[in-house]
Order: C-alpha cells, then structure tokens, then sequence
C-alpha cells in the first residue's frame, strides 16, 4: 500500500538549492504528476524518492517507514529514468518480463503481465524484436512496460512519454493512467508539460526552481493559481498591471497605463495598492461590439489557427496586448489583422494578484 | 513550408536529401532552377537548424552567430551588422557575451536559429527546431521562428511530429507518411477539409464511423451506420450503397443533456478535464465511444459520468471517405514504420 510522505526536503548540490523544504503526502493508490520547467528539481525529487539520492534535510516516508537510509534496491520502487536503457541481448518481451521474473514469479505469470504491459504502449506486436530494431519513441514504450510489469505498487516515471511523436503522446497518456488505475498503482509522474499533468493527475504538484508553487487537482490548480507562476504555467493567460483606484466590497476598479478601467470582483486589495490582473485566453472575447462588464477597444495584430480554434492577439489603446482563444469563425466572420475589436471578459474571471518584486515578466519567465 | 508525419515517414530523409547530406537514389532537386544534384551541403547555400542545436561550447552567443559570415570573408563592418540585427530580433543583445552552458534551452535555440540566418542563406531547412525543448517555451518561441522568417523574406521548410506547431505557423503543410506526401493543403483546408482519412486522424482528433450510403442527392447525402442509426453530410460523398467512413472532429458537434431530441444518443462514460476545455467520451450503443470536446466556462460542470446526452453533428462537419480497400484500422496507424 505504496503512501509517500516527504516531511521538509532539502536538497543542495553545492550552492545551488534543488529542493527546498518540500513537503507533500501522497495517498495509496492516488496519481501525482510534478509538474515544472526544466531545472526545476522534479528529477532530483524523483531520485530521492527513489534512493538515489539522500537528502540534505527532511525525511521521506514510504508506508510510514522512514527510508532516508535505505538504499534504493530496498525500496521497492520502480523507476523510469529520463535516461532509461534497456538490455540489448533481450527480446522487448524479455526485457518487459525481467522485473516479475526476478520477483520470483514462474515463466509463465510474467510472460503473461509483460504482454498486457506490452499492450498497454501498444507494442505487443513487436515483442520478439529487439531493442535496437525499435525507434527511440518505441524503446521509450519499453521501458515504461518494463515499469508496469516490475511487480512494484509504487512507480516514479521521470517524462516517460517524452521521445514520443505528439499524437501518440496524447493517446497514451489515457492509457497510462487508467492502467495505472486498474492495478491500483501509486504513481509520481514526472512533465514539463502541463496538458499532460491535467489529464492524467489525481493531483499537481507545480514546482519552480526547487520550490512547490502549488498542490492540487487540475481542476483547483487550473481554476485558482495561487500565484501568476502558476497562473502562466497552467494554461494561457493574459497579464496586466494597474492600481486599484476604488474597492466598494463588492467589487472594486483597477486602472491601467493610459487610464483603461477594469471592473474586478476581487475586493482583498485596498485602494492605491499595484496589482497584476490574470484573465484566462478563453475568457476573453473579441467581438465587433461591447460583450461584458469590461469593454477595452484594440487593433488586432495577430492570428493563429490551431485547428480546433483560433488565437487572436489584440493590441489595446495603451499598448498593452491581449489573447484570446475562440471557436474558428465562418469564412463570413473571419478577422483579419489591423481590425479594430473589442477585448471583453468578465469582471468574475479576472484574477488579482499582487505585483511581484521583480515584475510580471520576470516573474512567470519560463526561459 | 510544414512537413508533418509520423517519426519514420522519412521527413528527415527528406530533408537531408535537400540539404545535401543524403543523395536521392531517383529524381532531381533544383533551388531557384539550379540543379542540386552534385553540389554538397556547402555548396547550395542552405542554412540548417537541428533538433539538438550544437552552439560551439567555447565561443559566445555573439561568436557563434558572426561564426558564418567571418567563414565566409565578409567585412568586419557586415558581420557586425548583421549579427546585431539578428541578436536584436530573437532578443538575445544583453546575452551577446554569455556562453551556451549559461544560456536556458530557448536562448540555446534560439541563438542556433539566429546563427543559421545570419550565415545570409534564403533558404532554412528546420529539423524538428523545437523537440527538445519545454512545452510552454516550444509554442513561444515556434511564433519567434515564423515571424523571423517572415520579416527577413526568407523560404522555410520546418519538420516536425507536432500537428498544432504546423497548423499554427505553416503557409502549408504537407502530410507525409511512409515515404510518401499523402496531402498538402494550408493549415484551414487541411483541418476543415482533409483529402484522407490518414490526413483527418493525424492533424487534429476524429470519431471515425463505419457506415453505407443510403442516399446522395447531390447536395446532401445519407448514411446509415452503427444500429440503424443516420447521419447527414454535405460534403463529398461516394455513390449510393457504397461503404463509407465519416469523420466527425469532437469540437464540431453540439452536445446537449436528456434524450428526447434528434441526434445521436448515448451515456457520458469518461469525462477528462483539460483546462479551457472538457474531453467527454460518450458511449453510443451499436458503436462504441465517441469523443465530444466542449468549451469549459469557470464553475460550470455540464455533464456528469452516466448522463444521457444527444449529439448533433452538423452536416457540413460530417467529412466522408470512401471504405478504405485495406480496412480502417490500416489506414489510421499513426505509426508508420519501426
């Protein structure tokens, strides 16, 4: 019954901090995805948690037992590294079968765990090949396999499914999860991408720079960022800076560079305070004529096509810029670049949080 | 210029066939009516950007972008020009001194492009330019790359797995798979309208329904699928009595709750929340699963696990292909090759 506590975690690699003070507690059986930009410690933390490091502070907990000092072949865990290798002189099924087959279990129980692991990626076809006849993507499928079928309850997977063609990412990460699911399996899983973590996590855990940023469920981490780290890094949105001029209690005003109004419902900042304003792409509209609470008047300068909608950039009176992200119009309706548009959102989906120290831009700089 | 496909369809190949790495076993290449056949890489005047961009680990940012011109003799005063020009666009002027350890992999690969488009080459070949990069840095920085391109007036011909960085940047895209182009169209008419079925399923996502056509008219066509159950397209379609495949794209169809109206029933049996979207899969009897995508308001939570729903597909958004020879399962395989 694979339960992981981490009690203040730190990890330090000369100066540098690459987990500082972390803490979680994670659920028999519950998905974890830790979600982060690359250099923000998620693989130091898997490798604690795996035993291949030890840390600096704090205690990790796997089943309530301390393991800080157990090493990481007692621990066991299965674990998917970024760099994974398989054996070469082994069929892809043998190599798949090798975890149960080592556990003790008769030829026939592993072959038959390997081939619905095998399954699962999509590559029981292919179980007599060996690895050097496979693509990278391919081998990478192995390795995760190898991983399932291990016979271990807990698994830590560092972007296992990050050397796949991007349909085939989508379409396995359905899969993963519910095979994770049905064999009841506790799960720390590893991205940069945040699609990948709303899909498959139970809960996010959201890191920067060594720090958790936030911990929720997709739902929570999607629909409140705690912060406009998360506010960007999950999802698409839109920033921008003013001073709340008038807080009534039950709503209040912030006006922008060049004296643009905008009606929020957030009334925890008081008058005279700098804010920054976070207004989802796809709350935002961009019509011929007013829509909601807040109108702001723009010049289009720039559209996308994504397929299944269209990414609209305005720019407004003052300078700043908006997205928007809305269905793809009929040809009779279609934008064009230089239109003037009317940016409108709600004054309910707009999110107010402090003006970070060293500026928004640097603040949610992902690059 | 977007080729898109499968890891194996050979768009690398391809490419390299156009830079001059790899030599085509049949045909000719001609940039601008001059015949490439035996000219080498160095010789055609290409700039080449990989996966993996090597930036030489011991010069600067700014060394490696005046790397090509000085190699090739231009002045002191061009090369400065240009290399401040270029550093100017992607950014990158404050960092002109740093070295590529010091950089973040977007600045990496950002000063690689630049690099490659400083060398004063009109065509860019692009291998897979944002693979090993950040999902969030990928999407910024695919919008860098086009308008660069597009300001200096210069032809691009970028690969790439990812179907919505093709959609997104591409005058056209071409559709390849197991050696061959199988559609080339811009990104609008290769989405709305794809000429294949392997086209529909690896550019954007389709419910794919097995049916026979019942009737077509001209202008609308009829045709029965699953239990008894019809659709209307006013697409394409083949004659009457031929077997057929629909493609209807999730996002296209209306869903709305209960079971009394016109359309196609069936249970809500997953629901996957994707942020600024919800992916419900709906279990239609006789069929199987069909996939709904809908716009996700703030608090709302329109359908729950086992509600009864209807989906209407307009007919306009139901595409129509004639029933593949060698079956539908072999047509979709979005993996081409080992």
């Amino acid at each position: 019954m694979p339960e992981v506590h981490l009690r203040e975690v730190s990890k330090r690699f000369g100066s540098i901090d690459a987990i500082e003070d972390f803490e979680i507690e994670i659920r028999n059986g519950e998905y974890i995805c830790v979600l982060g930009p690359t250099g923000s410690g998620k693989t130091t933390l898997v490798r604690l948690i795996a035993g291949l490091l030890r840390p600096d502070e704090g205690e990790i907990l796997i089943d309530g037992k301390v393991v800080n000092r157990v090493p990481a072949e007692e621990r066991n865990v299965a674990y998917m590294p970024q760099q994974y290798a398989l054996f070469s002189h082994l069929t892809v099924l043998k190599n798949v079968a090798y975890g149960p087959l080592s556990r003790g279990k008769d030829n026939e129980t592993a072959s038959r765990t390997a081939f619905d692991a095998l399954k699962m990626v999509r590559l029981n076809g292919r179980a007599e090949a060996f690895p050097s006849e496979l693509s990278g993507g391919m081998q990478q499928r192995v390795a995760l396999a190898r991983s399932l079928a291990s016979g271990s309850k807990l698994l830590l997977l560092d972007e296992p499914l990050s050397a796949l063609d991007a349909r085939l990412r989508v379409e396995l990460r359905y899969r993963l999860k519910s095979m994770a699911k049905s064999l009841g399996l506790t799960v720390i899983h590893v991205t940069h991408d945040q699609r990948e973590a709303m899909i498959v996590a139970d809960r996010i855990v959201v890191l920067r720079a060594g720090r958790c940023q936030q911990v929720g469920t997709p739902f929570h981490v999607y629909q409140r960022p705690d912060n406009l780290f998360v506010a960007n890094f999950v999802g698409e949105s839109n920033f921008l800076e003013g001073t709340v001029t008038r807080n009534d209690s039950t709503s209040a005003i912030v006006e922008l560079r060049g004296g643009l109004n905008v009606v929020v419902q957030e009334t925890s900042f008081l008058a005279g305070e700098r804010v920054a304003l976070m207004i989802r792409q796809e709350s935002t509209a961009m019509t011929s004529i007013a829509e909601s609470t807040n109108a702001l008047p723009g010049t289009i300068q720039a559209i996308r096509f994504l397929g299944d909608s269209l990414r609209i950039e305005a720019r407004l009176t003052n300078g700043d810029i908006l997205g928007a992200r809305v269905p793809v119009p009929s040809v009779e309706a279609y934008p064009k670049v230089g239109d003037e548009i009317m940016t409108s959102f709600n004054s309910a989906d707009v999110g107010v949080y402090p003006v970070p120290a060293r500026g928004i831009e640097r603040e949610i700089e992902v690059a | 210029m977007v080729i898109v496909g499968p890891s194996g369809c050979g768009k690398t190949t391809f490419i390299k066939c156009l830079a001059g790495m790899v030599a085509p076993s049949e045909g000719e290449i001609y940039f601008d009516g001059r015949l490439m056949t035996d000219l080498p890489p160095e010789e055609r005047g290409v700039g080449y950007v990989f996966q993996e961009i090597a930036l030489f680990p011991t010069m600067s940012v700014w060394d490696n972008v005046t790397y090509g011109p000085r190699v090739r003799g231009w002045s002191s005063e061009r090369t400065r020009r240009t290399a401040r020009e270029f550093l100017d666009m992607i950014k990158l002027e404050a960092r002109e001194d740093s070295y590529p350890r010091e950089l973040s992999g977007g600045a990496r690969q950002k000063t690689g492009v630049a690099r490659a488009l400083a060398s004063g080459s009109n065509l860019i070949l692009f291998d897979e330019p944002l693979g090993a990069l950040d999902a969030k840095v990928r999407v910024e920085l695919r919008y860098e790359i086009r308008n660069l391109v597009r300001d200096l007036k210069l032809t691009a011909i970028h690969i790439t797995h990812d179907q919505e960085e093709a959609l997104s940047i591409a005058d056209r895209v071409v559709v390849m798979k197991a050696g061959s182009f199988v559609e080339v169209g811009t990104p609008d008419e290769l989405y709305e309208h794809p000429k294949t079925i392997f086209g529909a399923n690896f550019v954007g996502e389709a419910n794919f329904l097995e049916g026979t056509v019942l009737n077509a008219d001209g202008e609308t066509s009829t045709i029965e699928w699953g239990e008894g159950l019809l659709l209307e397209s006013q697409n394409a379609s083949p004659g009457e009595g031929e077997r057929v495949v629909a493609a209807i794209r999730p996002e296209s169809v209306i869903v709305q709750k209960g079971n009394d109206e016109e359309g196609i029933r069936g249970f809500v049996e997953t629901m996957d929340f994707e942020g600024e979207t919800a992916r419900y899969e709906v279990k239609i009897p006789g069929y199987g699963l069909f996939a709904v995508r809908i716009p996700f308001h703030r608090g709302s939570r329109p359908y729950d696990v086992g509600d009864p729903v209807v989906i209407k597909a307009p007919p306009n958004k139901v595409l129509l292909y004639p029933y593949p020879k060698e079956g539908l399962q072999k047509e979709l395989d979005i993996e081409s090759r080992g």
